[in-house]
């Protein structure tokens, strides 16, 4: 099932379409990792997704329902920009009430247990205009979390973050999605932190969708190769192309080449020393989602 | 619905807000309480004047009694709306409640909760403070008194939806301010009035007909003809900006 699906859809602000004919399609059980540049449009799609803002035209259908069905909508969990939290009041009380606004149950247990995991139980009586950024974010999302919706809308939720706090918040998008199977919709602009949890990704660029793709597509799609620094990458990719066939070489600059379709470096550097060849450094290049990001947007720009 | 409201009453009871507003009433009270002779009644310190807004009898500077709950309305409702968008919370309802007109309502019958709790506020500071002062405490008519509370608190939901609107459609609470006194303290009806008045027109009818001009036509005699108009100018004021929130919460966006 499509837990998220837009159709055509379009966001003007005055003269300027800040999302622009968008095909989107989350599945459920995905952590789609929603990529693109500052002003791209991810905020205003997902904006759009929650309810929040209306679109100009296209379709949004959220559990194969209508966007502004009642049912679909209470099981969406967000965080967008930034938490929605009363500064005035504390992180305990800022819960109550977002557990009295969706009805929930039993909340006074259930506030404490996800203040618990998002290590906010001990913030006592201090208001959260006092709080850092970090404990905020957290706070968002622990509120996000309260209801345990099935759809997680999360917009740059590891801004302010420290390192101990990105690694837990992989460890509960990691637990929420493996174990409960909930599905997550996530833009950030830390690609690396993105995928170590995505399993799909959405590029978009000036409003329009440029690519949708799995994790297992885009690590066949990303580079890889061994990159040589050599006195005379000329002469060495001369005779590495002699030496393998079917290895394709590309020379980069005078003291660089790029061997592609082979990984053992050893049997590299053997023939190339036995070719009287000095090697200055050898190392095996893998690709990763921000290059391959970079790569593709600035192909995009230039085509 | 009633989810929103939970949520609102449990923010009115457990915020500083509402008792803020009854620490500047109790002032109200004591100041009106201590200039007043000992021939007052209850009804009198209440602000059971009677009349359009313009009688002799009633005068507009005669006392603003309960009158003044609906000022103290305003800037309560404009503490509920204005952070609920400047703190990011209104993102956290209108995720989860898609029929934006639940907001209106939730937000109308709390005011008209904390409306109420301000009235009893008054009466009570007023009765503590005659007795402790050793002013009069004469009830002259006390079914018409009762019916005159009962009023003045019915106004407080077409006042509730006034503001609702405004601090929805400007989310500025400076603008929100500004409204909960001109329109809650009569500043804008009584300008109407003056400007009615040099161009020579006999403007009562229109301003009687305002929330404002509704609120001052009870008085400490039950009337059945005068409950009806509050009651009739009290359901139209609410149902027109009540129509009007909707249209402005279903066209602008929540940053």
């Amino acid at each position: 099932m499509e837990v998220i699906h837009t159709t055509a859809l379009c966001k003007a602000y005055g003269p300027k379409n800040a999302v622009d004919q968008l095909e989107l399609s989350v599945p459920g059980g995905a952590v789609y990792g929603f990529i693109g540049r500052n002003g791209a449009g991810k905020s205003t799609t997902q904006k759009m997704v929650c309810g929040l803002a209306n679109p100009t035209s296209g379709d949004i259908r959220l559990f194969e329902k209508p966007v502004d069905d009642a049912n679909a909508r209470r099981k969406v969990g967000m965080l967008i920009e930034n938490a929605g939290l009363y500064p005035s009041l504390s992180a305990h009380e800022n819960m109550m009430l977002y557990g009295h606004c969706i009805g929930l149950a039993d909340a006074e247990k259930k506030v404490s247990e996800s203040l618990e995991i998002v290590g906010l139980s001990d913030s006592g009586k201090k208001k959260t205009k006092h709080f850092s950024t970090g404990m905020k974010q957290r706070l968002g999302i622990a509120m996000a979390l309260l209801g345990k919706p099935e759809l997680l809308v999360l917009d740059e939720p590891i801004n302010g973050l420290d390192p101990e706090g990105i690694r837990e918040f992989r460890r509960i998008i990691a637990r929420l999605n493996g174990e409960l199977g909930m599905t997550i919709f996530i833009s950030s602009h830390i690609l690396g932190e993105l995928s170590k949890i995505a399993t799909h990704y959405g590029i978009i660029k000036d409003g329009r969708m440029m690519q949708q793709i799995t994790a297992g597509e885009l690590s066949s799609k990303l580079d890889e190769y061994l990159c040589v620094r050599v006195d005379d990458a000329n002469g060495a990719a001369a005779l590495l192309e002699k030496s393998f066939s079917l290895v394709k070489c590309e020379v980069q600059s005078e003291n660089e080449l790029h061997l592609y379709s082979i990984k053992n470096s050893g049997k590299v550097t053997g023939i190339l020393s036995a070719g009287g060849f000095t090697i200055r450094e050898i190392f095996l290049y893998q690709q990763d989602l921000e290059g391959y990001f970079l790569d593709y947007m600035g192909g995009a720009e230039h085509a | 619905m009633l989810n929103l409201f939970r949520m609102d009453l449990r923010r009115l009871l457990r915020g500083k807000a509402l008792y803020i507003l009854i620490g500047v009433l109790t002032a109200v009270v004591l100041s009106s309480v201590l200039m007043s002779d000992g021939s007052a009644n209850i009804a009198d310190l209440l602000g059971a004047s009677g009349g359009s807004m313009f009688d002799a009898q009633g005068g507009f500077g005669s006392g603003m009694g309960l009158s003044i709950i609906y000022g103290l309305i305003g800037l309560l409702v404009m503490l509920f709306v204005c952070n609920d968008y400047s703190s990011g919370f209104a993102k956290n309802i209108f995720t989860v409640h898609t029929n934006k007109w639940h907001y209106f309502v939730s937000k109308l019958l709390i005011m008209m909760v904390a409306g109420g709790i301000m009235i009893a506020a008054f009466i009570a500071e007023t009765i503590i403070f005659s007795l402790i002062l050793g002013r009069g405490l004469a009830l002259d008519n006390p079914f018409g008194l009762v019916m005159f509370i009962f009023q003045k608190w019915l106004v407080s939901g077409a006042f509730a939806a006034i503001y609702i609107f405004i601090n929805l459609l400007t989310r500025n609470k400076a603008v929100g301010s500004i409204a909960a006194f001109l329109i809650g303290m009569g500043g804008l009806v009584m300008g109407l009035q003056l400007f009615f008045g040099m161009i020579g027109i006999e403007g009562s009818i229109i301003t009687d007909s305002t929330i404002y001009g509704t609120s001052m036509l009870v008085g400490p005699e039950f009337d059945a003809f005068t409950l009806l108009r509050v009651v009739g100018f009290t359901a139209i004021w609410t149902a027109l900006y009540g129509f009007l929130s909707r249209k402005i919460l279903l066209s602008k966006d929540v940053n």
